[in-house]
């Protein structure tokens, strides 16, 4: 017997069900094949994971999933609307600074030490904060959580304490805006945490009532 | 893009047929009710974003999954940068209930998920493509005919990468080595 036709019937060798003859065959292949041998292996340890006992999702935990996916049509354009788009240029970023805080966070390799920064928030309006994203490569499935403390909250998101998505980062300038409005005297804090397998940076915005 | 009032009932039927495969395999990999829970709306959410892309798709059910494997080799590599103890992630032992209906007792429990803990390195050495083949296949039953279809490579290649993967993965195994850290360079500043 050669490899190829090991290849074909290792698995059905690691469940127990090939025939007698084929069994003996592929066994004495194995027993001489160092490849092969390690091939059953692998095989095996994929089904002591398969063999796991599960129990099914209940119709419970399918709708809660399902809710904590499918945000309303308002809330889910707000969320999609929180991307400006990539590669927003060095002088469109400064531009942007002229009306509201932008954070420059550079997603490279490594855990970054946190940002700390102050962004004055209002009952009276929501206030875009903008936060630029900077990226040295493509970052896909990057992870985007917001938490958020005090008398605050992003726009279209009540009583929404913590947000979090995935999405993938171009490289260059990714500008993540976040509507965000005071609902109370105190003010509070946001955090904003990106991480990807590669990188991770945390920061924390001090939300301060204007006036 | 606006986002209309039936876009709820639209991605709710198109992740229905595939929610028990997703929240079983996730099980498998989390070894905990609420991980699993977690794990499968981190797919919902990549689902949704690509939900026109994902309607398109034959094979939604293989990419769905293919996606549930990748996010798990993320979540077990962020782990191993986390400052945080991590290493109690696994069967659910705060959830009775979970535990009474799988079944296992807790020394089983315990000689299992050392095996798995080690199976799950292996694995995220791999890497994603890799892993999430042969956990299609050895796994979850996809036949050579479907990956191919799923992949769109040739069915002699799959083969062979099949081989070689399950063939690493037995070394890996095999290897006490597997249990240190490993040091991987992941890129550097331009």
């Amino acid at each position: 017997m050669k490899c190829e036709s090991v290849v074909e019937q290792i698995k059905a060798l690691a469940e127990g069900s090939l025939q007698s003859d084929e069994r003996t065959a592929c066994m004495n292949h194995v027993a001489i094949c160092e490849d092969c041998a390690d091939a059953l292996r692998g095989v095996r340890a994929m089904l002591v994971v398969r063999d796991q006992a599960t129990v099914p999702g209940s119709e419970r935990v399918f709708n809660r999933v399902m809710s904590k996916t499918s945000y309303d049509p308002h809330q889910q354009a707000s969320r999609r609307g929180f991307w400006l788009g990539a590669g927003f240029s060095g002088a469109i970023a400064a531009s942007l600074l002229a009306v509201t805080l932008a954070l420059r966070l550079l997603m490279s390799p490594g855990v970054e030490t946190p940002i700390a920064a102050e962004f004055y928030v209002s009952s009276n309006e929501v206030r875009p904060m903008n936060i630029a994203i900077e990226a040295d490569r493509p970052l896909r499935d990057a992870k985007i959580s917001i938490l958020l403390s005090g008398d605050v909250e992003v726009d279209g998101f009540v009583d929404r304490h913590e947000l979090s998505w995935i999405d993938d980062l171009e490289p260059g300038v990714n500008q993540l805006t976040l509507p965000v409005r005071a609902v109370g005297e105190r003010g509070g804090q946001m955090v904003v945490r990106l991480s990807h397998p590669d990188s991770e940076q945390i920061f924390v915005v001090q939300l301060k009532l204007d006036g | 893009m606006k986002w209309l009032g039936s876009e709820k009932n639209r991605f709710t039927e198109l992740m229905r047929p595939h929610f028990d495969a997703l929240f079983i395999a996730a099980q498998r990999m989390t070894r905990s009710a609420a991980d699993a829970e977690d794990l499968v709306q981190d797919v919902c959410l990549k689902a949704h974003m690509h939900i026109d892309k994902l309607e398109k798709i034959e094979f939604q059910r293989a990419w769905l999954l293919k996606t549930l494997y990748h996010r798990f080799i993320d979540i077990q590599r962020s782990r191993e940068r986390s400052p945080v103890d991590m290493a109690d992630t696994g069967a659910d032992s705060n959830d009775p209930d979970f535990m009474e209906r799988v079944g296992s007792r807790p020394d089983d429990i315990v000689e299992r998920d050392k095996r798995l803990e080690t199976i799950f390195r292996a694995m995220e050495i791999l890497g994603h493509e890799a892993s999430s083949l042969l956990a299609l296949h050895d796994i979850e039953g996809f036949s050579l005919e479907e990956l191919r279809q799923v992949t769109g490579l040739p069915e002699g290649t799959l083969k062979s990468r099949l081989h070689r993967t399950r063939s690493r993965l037995g070394r890996l195994l095999s290897n006490q080595d597997i249990h240190k850290p490993v040091l991987t360079v992941v890129g550097g500043k331009k």
